[in-house]
């Protein structure tokens, strides 16, 4: 069932909410781009901190797809998160990141040249607003880089760094 | 150097998403800064950009982790985390003075004199 169009400022930007239509179960899918690929402690490859860090900008989220509604549409999902250019994703269940007191929207994107549309994206915010911005906490952003698993993997890259060799 | 120049060329949207190429102002000063953190011997570090224009510069060795995270000129997010630090680490709001950085990224980035003698 389609969700409900999220809540909006005067100016027609989407506000941070945690949105009743998306499920406990449902899978939240971040692109992850390359970019953000360093090398850890152990020396191998990891996903750097910003992969799990919101815009900086006011009321900035996190974004995210709903693999919900592109199964809805009868799309691929896979397709959908790797279009426009390639890109590697992880995922969660919803309830994962609200267990982190974090809020789960919806903010579809219309086109925006060159920003092709997506009628799926959504946001992650943070419920604690400091300034005019929400940024995640050190602990939130360990809880979601540990928590999280790959949609679509990038070859020979780790998630959460390996411990080396006899750290225990 | 080279990596700021690439940075600062991504074309919009390169998360998947909105994001933007580095700004070229912040990219300028993340090279200056780099200048003062890092004299001869200093360990090359992993730059990353952030998806509004800003650049995040991080050092991972095992005896901790330190991350710039440059959101504009004269605004940056200092994080590191050791063993004596604990899992949230510290942190620092810095404008221009980086020395609290350099000895964070020597204590990191320094060999390990008692374990390399004990391996010896």
């Amino acid at each position: 069932m389609p969700l409900t169009q999220p809540p909006r400022d005067e100016d027609g930007n989407v506000t941070p909410h945690d949105h009743d239509g998306i499920g406990a179960g449902d899978t939240i899918i971040r692109r992850i781009s390359s970019e953000w690929v360093v090398r850890g402690k152990n020396g191998k490859p990891r996903l750097s901190s910003l992969a799990f860090k919101p815009s900086s900008g006011p009321n900035g989220g996190m974004s995210i797809d709903l693999e919900v509604l592109i199964l809805e549409d009868e799309l691929s999902p896979r397709e959908h998160v790797t279009t426009p250019r390639w890109t590697g994703s992880i995922w969660w269940p919803a309830r994962t990141i609200r267990a982190q007191n974090l809020m789960v929207g919806f903010e579809p994107l219309e086109e925006d040249p060159p920003h092709p549309p997506n009628p799926y994206h959504g946001e992650v915010w943070s419920k604690v607003v400091k300034g005019n911005k929400r940024p995640f906490t050190s602990s939130q952003q360990d809880d979601l880089r540990k928590t999280a698993d790959w949609y679509v993997a990038i070859d020979g890259v780790a998630i959460v760094e390996e411990s080396e060799p006899g750290s225990g | 150097m080279e990596r700021l120049q690439a940075l600062i060329r991504l074309p919009a949207g390169w998360d998947g998403y909105r994001a933007r190429p580095v700004e070229f102002n912040t990219a300028e000063f993340a090279l200056r800064m780099l200048e003062r953190l890092c004299p001869s011997g200093t360990p090359t570090p992993w730059i990353v950009p952030g998806i509004d224009g800003d650049v995040q510069i991080e050092w991972h060795f095992a005896k901790g982790d330190v991350e710039l995270h440059v959101l504009r000129p004269n605004n940056v997010h200092a994080w590191r985390q050791t063993e004596q630090t604990g899992d949230d680490g510290e942190e620092l709001e810095l404008t221009n003075d980086f020395r609290p950085i350099l000895s964070w990224v020597q204590e990191i980035s320094e060999p390990d004199v008692a374990a390399d003698a004990a391996a010896a």
